[in-house]
């Protein structure tokens, strides 16, 4: 899998980031470290202990991250749960925020998915 | 000052790693990069080394302490005035953006970052700033250098007339001293005359010339040992409206603080709080306060001089002379601060007292270019003393401390970070959920309550106290000595040590 590639299966574009990142070498660093970031832990420890600041915090670094790193077809969800939890209060719409924050756990499996074969194929193509 | 070698050094402050990585690498090939997961960090980092830093690149949202929190500790400090700020968030929110603007951002820059806009937007800012620290740094040297010129001549000007008359030259300095002091000590008992330092410094330089219509008083009447004739007194009278007259047809500075000064003081110095003096016949406050307090200098210190009529009066003799009226009649507010100024030059504390408030005129000088650079003269003074603290905790083994109140800042020595188990700064630790996860902090609330009550005179604090520290708790005696600030208005931290007695049950 190649980093056209990878971009492409999550909505973005590789160009548009080589143009804005340094380089090929330190985009792939911070794909890599994506997995052992810890923003979306605290967010579903935050929302699970109702800490609705601290969730609103995390899932607002998350949509940063993604913006950041060009995960296109995630930010949409990001930014809808940033939204509904801006001003650190509990949800107006619970059953709307469940099924959002289920989704971002879906979605966010699937990228991790994504990073392993990025990764095991690139530590391949390094072989 | 600001660079690190060549390279400029920034702060970054978010709390999301791979963040700070990205921008880290956007930058760190020109750039020295320090880098806070925090607002509290980020303060704590400042608070050290505040002018260290070129630029500080701040993320809005994040715990604890957020980017607005941080943008309100730098413009209560005046960091703001010489770190440039830039914004970076993913909230494009319009309101946030426009507050933190309100705040002195200088920039802000979106996400997604872009190296080349990032670059560019930093770089900028910094030549920007560096710039106009360049500015300010020449004209502070042009005002301390005109300062220092004015002053040369005015004293020059006021040896002619003291000469003259037969004065001591000296009388000059002592007069300009007295009336700075008697003018601290009155601004501590009352706002009546809302002085700043700055009206201070300008009245005691005016003080200088308060005789300066002598120049137009016969010699022979000025040196004369034996009483004078009504007509040579009256004569002699004259030196006041004829040395305000002088300043007043000077064609230049009509309305430099200086000149009107010394207008008040050579004209009405000689006027009574009773209504008796001359030549107007002021009563009470009609008469300036800048020619009240020099008058009063002006007596208390021909009583203590030797004069071509007298010899020198005790100090004490003279206050009581004043006090009881024999020398004129004055401001019970002033005779109060007169009092107090006659036990200091007693007790032979004029000195360091006069300096503390020469700088804090200095201070006050730059507070004028607000614009420019006001916290210059303030991180002086900070660095001063943190090199000191630095240099006492270097030498003590015993687990010290500095505290200083605002801002809230703990500072450990070695020992104490070892036997804490905590870095060698806190922020706020009154309200730091991680110090008092680590040190129980009632022995610092009433360090805090001793500190309030002592004076500048008797700043020690001891007392003993049990102190639990990791769960484990000491029987300690707490060693300690209030900080004073340089005007003794007020106190603005402690610094101490703990001795361990024995480890007790909890």
């Amino acid at each position: 899998m190649t980093l056209t590639e990878f971009y492409r299966s999550l909505g973005g574009n590789y160009n548009d980031v080589l143009s804005r990142l340094p380089s090929e070498k330190l985009i792939l660093k911070y794909i890599f470290r994506f997995p052992s970031d810890k923003t979306l832990t605290s967010y579903l420890s935050a929302v699970s202990a109702e800490n609705w600041p601290e969730a609103f915090r995390s899932v607002h670094t998350l949509k940063g991250l993604y913006l950041n790193l060009g995960f296109e077809s995630l930010l949409e969800n990001t930014a809808v749960l940033t939204e509904i939890l801006r001003g650190g209060t509990a949800p107006a719409d619970r059953a709307e925020f469940e099924t959002r924050t289920a989704r971002l756990q879906t979605e966010y499996s699937s990228l991790t998915a994504l990073i392993d074969r990025l990764q095991r194929e690139a530590s391949t193509h390094g072989d | 000052m600001y660079r690190a070698g060549k390279r400029f050094r920034i702060l970054i402050v978010d709390d999301s790693g791979i963040n700070r990585e990205l921008l880290s690498d956007m930058l760190s090939d020109t750039y020295e990069i320090d880098e806070a997961a925090d607002g509290r960090e980020a303060v704590s980092l400042l608070e050290r080394y505040a002018y260290d830093y070129a630029l500080v690149l701040l993320d809005i949202v994040m715990p604890d302490m957020d980017g607005f929190e941080v943008l309100r500790y730098m413009n209560r400090y005046r960091w703001i005035e010489d770190v440039p700020v830039i914004m970076i968030s993913a909230d494009a929110q319009l309101s946030s953006i426009k507050k933190t603007y309100e705040m002195g951002a200088s920039d802000f820059i979106p996400r997604p970052f872009d190296q080349d806009i990032v670059r560019q937007r930093v770089s900028n800012t910094i030549q920007l700033y560096a710039k106009k620290r360049n500015m300010t740094k020449l004209i502070a040297q042009k005002v301390a250098e005109n300062k220092k010129n004015s002053d040369m001549m005015v004293s020059i000007l006021s040896h002619i007339v003291e000469f003259r008359n037969g004065e001591s030259g000296p009388h000059v300095f002592r007069i300009m001293e007295y009336t700075k002091r008697l003018l601290h000590l009155l601004v501590k008992r009352t706002d009546k005359y809302s002085l700043s330092y700055r009206d201070i410094s300008v009245i005691a330089s005016a003080a200088a010339l308060h005789d300066i219509g002598k120049i137009v008083i016969s010699g022979k009447i000025l040196n004369k040992p034996g009483p004078l004739t009504a007509e040579e007194f009256t004569h002699l009278q004259t030196h006041t409206a004829k040395g305000a007259e002088m300043l007043s047809s000077l064609p230049f500075a009509k309305d430099e603080p200086l000149l009107k000064t010394a207008y008040e003081i050579c004209r009405w110095h000689h006027e009574r709080w009773d209504g008796g003096g001359y030549p107007d016949g002021l009563v009470g406050d009609s008469i300036p306060i800048s020619a009240q307090v020099v008058s009063l200098a002006d007596v208390f210190d021909a009583l203590t001089s030797v004069r071509c009529y007298k010899s020198a009066y005790p100090y004490k003799k003279s206050l009581d002379m004043i006090l009881s009226g024999e020398c004129g009649a004055f401001n019970p507010l002033l005779l109060d601060c007169m009092q107090e100024l006659t036990q200091a030059v007693m007790s032979g504390s004029a000195e360091p007292d006069a300096q503390a408030h020469e700088s804090f005129a200095f201070r006050e000088e730059f507070e004028n270019y607000a614009d420019l650079a006001s916290a210059n003269a303030f991180l002086r003074d900070f660095e001063i003393e943190q090199m000191k603290t630095k240099y006492l905790f270097a030498e003590m083994k015993d687990p010290a401390f500095a505290y200083r109140f605002d801002p809230s800042i703990l500072s450990l020595a070695p020992a104490t970070m070892q036997w804490f188990g905590l870095p060698e700064t806190v922020v706020d630790p009154l309200d730091n959920e991680e110090f008092k996860a680590h040190v129980d902090i009632k022995s610092l609330v009433r360090m805090m309550e001793l500190a309030a009550v002592t004076t500048p005179d008797s700043p020690g604090i001891g007392f003993d106290d049990v102190l639990t520290v990791n769960g484990k708790s000491w029987q300690c005696l707490f060693s300690a000595k209030a900080l004073w600030a340089a005007d003794s208005a007020s106190v603005y931290g402690v610094i101490g040590r703990i001795i361990r007695v024995r480890e007790v049950e909890a």
